[in-house]
This record gives structure tokens, C-alpha cells and sequence, in this order.
């Protein structure tokens, strides 16, 4: 009985310790170039794969039925010229009806919108994914993406009016954060690409409607609603329909739009373009198959444009850590699932 | 009498009861690291110091040292606060400036009446200078201190009592039998005693983590031998 009781005893201490010993995760990126964005490239098999838990979110959206958590697996693959990410991560369904427009029974057309409490779209919007990227903010390594969120209280944030649930913004002047933002429909499934934006310290609405969320310089790319003057309808379509299955019209493709539907039909609610230069230093595939998205991303380890240094995280000293924090959005404007504090990525 | 001659019901019932006393010790002792060293994880055997920012400090300072560590941007920080209440925490000037940026940096998100983050807490808002005031205050206040002492008395006084009455009719020696007895009752006391008193006399917590080191030990030591002790055949 001793015996018995002694091993109760160190199971429960060993048990705890084994449990519960992780601390931040570190992603090693690996040698590799794989010939192409294709997920299943014989190059990703010598990368070791992370598991981040997403189980934070920063609000509660009302009548919120996206996912409340998720789980994030990581592979990176790194050559001379570029960084690859592979993400993948659970995501039950498959969102890519972004405030369509779709035709009534009186003939009527309208643009399906469901606003929550913060005047956010969860109903009828995209799947989205990012990865923030830390240049230079203090706190980042031990908070990760939590160093530059900031909820809005009773109205109001940084004494300024606000309706929305939480703004991006660093602490102090000079900090950004380098924001790889995949957006299902508006530049994943459209153009494989994902919005290379970043955060800096800006805390007053007046100098920037999105706070410290700004994107990368650009010469062109982004989206528009589409919609026309009288605001009664959509004002493009695609030309070929079978164009509507990504969710979006590309700037290129649009025709007039001319009614020729019957009631329950859809039209896009975007029109997209792709973006180019800095914004769209990140080209990136992206297949949904059984609850999972699978994302392999590509960006130079380093970049050059003018404004790149405070905007883009450089890979410059393959020697350095670099520290990264990972969100999903189900169907959701601005609620997301992610993790506490950072993930470590070093180069081996 | 000893405990060796109770049927075998009696027996099995005792040991399971002592396997599960043995088990939430060890898990108080994992909750206090826990809590104590701000860890998310694992067997943390709370440190001296950490004992010291618990019983000492402001509580938003403990908290900032401790179970909140996670949450602060840069260990400079927990000065500023620090220094700000030592200073009087004054609604002015730029200890108070300092200060209330980073409580809103790193504590208020989660810390705020209308927060809906996944672990927001609503029913500790820092949202005004008079809610953080209310976690200025060094050490246990005396309404904290009575709610904490009668439920740990009662709670502990309770289970106590059964595992010493165990003890005392086993077959170990009279003499260590009163000693192990009379440290686990001992030793509850004074480390109950220690929460309070430290703020006045901060040498107190190395009684805080002795008391309580003699009270976990005393526990399981008398668990572990009662278990031993039970089976044998009568001698």
C-alpha cells in the first residue's frame, strides 16, 4: 500500500508536469523550395509542423453561430529568395457569400448585410486569416497580438467615440506590426494573393478611419461595393457567371450590369482588384476541403520598396528569432479566433 | 484500539478517502504555483518572493507580479504602477499618467464592465481610477482577511480532524503521532495566521511558506503512513 500510495502520488506530479510543460511554441523553418504553392508539394515533408489552439477571441458578437476555436498547424519552408508558410486550420464552413445581392421575389434586388452590436458584417461576409508579424513593438514577444489590441469601453476608445468592438493600434510611436492579411474572397480565392498590411501606433480616428490598420504602399489593388448610383442594386456582374463561384467580381471581368435573373439568383458583392506593389508582396494558394482551410504562403525574406522597413518584417539575420501571432475569422468582419502570446519562428 | 482492526469496508473506505485527500493537496499546491507564479502550467512551488507580492503588495501589483505576468508589456511597467501607489496613487501628474496607460494597456481590456473578450472579468472593472483604486490596498483587508480565514478554518479544520483521528490510532509511535498531529493543526494556524500579519511584519512570509510547507507535508506524511499503516495484520 505504500507502494500504491507513493506512485499516486508521483504520477500526479509527474502527470502535471508533463501536462502542462509547454511554453511559447517555436516554428523551425527549414531549407526547401517547393515548385509551387500546391499544398501538397513533396518539399513540405521535411518541415516540422506546429499545433497552435486559437481559443481567444476579443468579443462576442451577437447571434455569433462562426467558430468559437480552432486549431492552427504551421510548417515553414525557407530558401535564398523567399519565406513559405503553410497554415492550415479548422474551419467547419465555407464562407464566400460576401454581402451578395440577390434578386426578390418582387424583383427587387438586395444586398444581404447582417450588422452586429459593433456594426460588424458575421453573417454574410468571408473566411479570413492572418498572421501579424512583429518589426519593432515592445511587448510583442511575450503578448504577441494582444500588444496591440485595444477594446472599446462603454463607447468609447482612447477617449475618442467608437462603435466598433476593438481597434489595432501599437502603444507608442514608431512600433509597427507587419499584418498578413488573407481575405477569402476579396485576395485569396481571387487572386492568391493576401493583403500585405501593417499596424503602427495611430490612435485617433480623425488621422485614419481604420486606426493603426493601414496597408502597405501600393500602385494599384483593394475592392469596392458594388453597387450602383441609385443604390438599389448591384451595378456590375460577371461576365462569365461561372466567375460567381469565388465570391467576388474582378475588375476585369465586370460588365454592366443587366437583369436578366429570376428571383433567389446572387451577384457578387465586391468588385476586386489586385494589389500591387508592396501590398501585394504575398502570394498565396488557398484550398477549403473537409473543414480545413490550407493556406502556403509566399514573401521574399527580404523587401525593398521605400517604406518597407517600418511596413514588412525583414528576414535579414537568419541567425535572429523572429516572433509572429496567428488569427482565423470564421464568415467575421473583425471577430477572430487566436492564441496567447507569440510564436517563435527561427531559421535552421 | 488501532485502525488495523476495523473490518475491511472500513478499510477501503479510509484509503479511498486518503488517496483523495492526497490528491486535492497535491492540486492546492499546483493551484497556488499556479496562481502564484502567473505559470499556465505544471507543479511551480511558489517562491519566497512570490509569497511576498501575494501578502505584501497591492493587490494589482501581486496580481502584476503573479498570476497576471503574462499580460504586462515589459516588467518596468509593474515599477510604474508600483511606484504611483507608493507615491499615494494620485488621480494627477505623471506617475498617474504612466500608470493609467499601462493599466489600460494591459489590464482593461479584459478588465472592464462592457468587455466581451472570451476571459473578460466584468466583476473586477477597471474602467475608473475609484474601481483600480479599490486594488491599491497592501496585504489582505481585514474583509478579505475574515472571509478568507473562516473558509480556509472551517474547510481545513474539517478534513483535518479526520485524517489525525486516522493517524492517531495507527501503530507508528505515540510521541511522533502527537508530533505530526500537532504540526498539521500548527502549521494551518500559522500559516493562516502569516496572510494577515505579513503586511505589518513582511518577515511573516517566511512563516507563510514554512507553515504551509509543514501543512502540506504534515497531510501527506500522515496520509501516506495511515495507508501504510491500515493493511498491515495486527502485530
Amino acid at each position: 500500500m505504500k507502494k500504491l500510495s507513493s506512485m499516486v502520488l508521483a504520477s500526479a506530479i509527474l502527470g502535471g508536469t508533463t501536462l502542462f510543460g509547454a511554453g511559447i511554441a517555436t516554428l523551425e523553418s527549414v531549407k526547401g523550395t517547393p515548385a509551387s504553392l500546391d499544398a501538397s508539394d513533396a518539399a513540405w515533408a521535411k518541415a516540422k509542423e506546429i499545433s497552435v489552439p486559437l481559443t481567444e477571441t476579443p468579443y462576442k458578437p451577437d447571434g455569433y453561430k462562426g467558430m468559437l476555436k480552432s486549431t492552427a498547424v504551421i510548417k515553414s519552408l525557407y530558401d535564398d529568395k523567399n519565406i513559405y508558410i503553410k497554415l492550415q486550420y479548422d474551419d467547419p464552413t465555407y464562407s464566400i457569400d460576401r454581402q451578395p445581392w440577390v434578386k426578390q421575389e418582387d424583383g427587387s434586388w438586395k444586398q444581404l448585410k447582417v450588422l452586429d452590436q459593433a456594426g460588424q458584417d458575421n453573417t454574410y461576409y468571408e473566411d479570413k486569416a492572418a498572421l501579424f508579424w512583429n518589426i519593432n513593438t515592445k511587448g510583442f514577444e511575450k503578448k504577441g497580438c494582444a500588444i496591440a489590441c485595444h477594446i472599446t469601453k462603454d463607447g468609447k476608445n482612447n477617449g475618442f467615440d467608437d462603435t466598433s468592438a476593438g481597434r489595432k493600434y501599437t502603444n507608442n510611436p514608431g512600433e509597427t506590426i507587419d499584418m498578413w492579411h488573407w481575405k477569402g474572397v476579396r485576395t485569396g480565392l481571387s487572386f492568391n494573393q493576401t493583403h500585405d498590411q501593417y499596424v503602427d501606433s495611430t490612435n485617433d480616428p480623425k488621422l485614419n478611419k481604420e486606426w493603426g490598420r493601414k496597408g502597405d504602399a501600393q500602385e494599384s489593388g483593394g475592392y469596392k461595393n458594388n453597387i450602383n448610383e441609385a443604390k438599389t442594386g448591384p451595378a456590375f456582374m460577371n461576365k462569365d457567371p461561372k466567375d460567381n463561384a469565388i465570391g467576388s467580381i474582378k475588375d476585369e471581368n465586370k460588365v454592366p450590369f443587366v437583369d436578366t435573373f429570376k428571383p433567389g439568383d446572387k451577384i457578387p458583392g465586391p468588385i476586386v482588384t489586385k494589389h500591387t506593389g508592396s501590398a501585394g508582396d504575398i502570394e498565396t494558394s488557398a484550398v477549403w476541403k473537409d473543414g480545413k482551410w490550407t493556406l502556403v504562403m509566399k514573401r521574399a525574406l527580404m523587401t525593398t520598396a521605400p517604406k518597407d522597413a517600418e511596413q514588412d518584417v525583414q528576414f535579414n539575420d537568419l541567425k535572429k528569432p523572429y516572433f509572429f501571432g496567428v488569427a482565423a475569422f470564421d464568415n467575421s468582419q473583425i471577430n477572430h479566433v487566436y492564441h496567447d502570446g507569440a510564436i517563435e519562428l527561427k531559421f535552421k | 484500539m488501532s485502525i488495523q482492526q476495523l473490518n475491511t469496508p472500513a478499510k477501503t473506505a479510509i484509503s479511498l478517502f486518503l488517496l483523495f485527500v492526497i490528491t486535492a493537496t497535491i492540486s492546492s499546491v499546483i493551484l497556488l504555483g499556479l496562481e502564484l507564479s502567473g505559470e499556465k502550467a505544471g507543479l511551480n512551488i511558489p517562491t519566497i518572493s512570490q509569497i511576498q507580492n501575494k501578502y505584501t503588495m497591492p493587490s494589482i501589483v501581486s496580481a502584476m507580479k503573479g498570476s497576471m505576468y503574462k499580460e504586462v508589456t515589459d516588467d518596468s511597467d509593474i515599477d510604474t504602477v508600483h511606484n504611483w501607489i507608493k507615491e499615494g496613487a494620485k488621480k494627477e501628474g505623471k506617475l498617474y499618467d504612466d500608470a493609467w496607460k499601462i493599466i489600460q494597456n494591459d489590464c482593461a481590456n479584459c478588465h472592464s464592465k462592457t468587455s466581451k473578450m472570451s476571459r473578460a472579468i466584468p466583476s473586477m472593472p477597471f474602467d475608473t481610477y475609484e474601481q483600480v483604486m479599490s486594488h491599491t490596498e497592501a496585504g489582505y483587508s481585514w474583509s478579505k482577511m475574515s472571509k478568507q480565514a473562516h473558509i480556509h478554518m472551517f474547510g481545513i479544520s474539517t478534513f483535518l480532524i479526520l485524517v489525525t483521528l486516522m493517524f492517531a490510532y495507527t501503530t507508528y509511535k505515540e510521541s511522533i503521532r502527537t508530533l505530526i498531529i500537532a504540526a498539521s493543526f500548527g502549521g494551518a494556524f500559522l500559516d493562516i495566521f502569516s496572510w494577515w500579519f505579513s503586511k505589518f511584519v513582511p518577515q511573516l512570509v517566511y512563516l507563510i511558506f514554512a507553515m504551509g510547507g509543514v501543512m502540506v507535508s504534515s497531510i501527506l506524511l500522515m496520509s501516506v503512513l495511515v495507508l501504510a499503516n491500515i493493511w498491515k495484520k495486527e502485530g
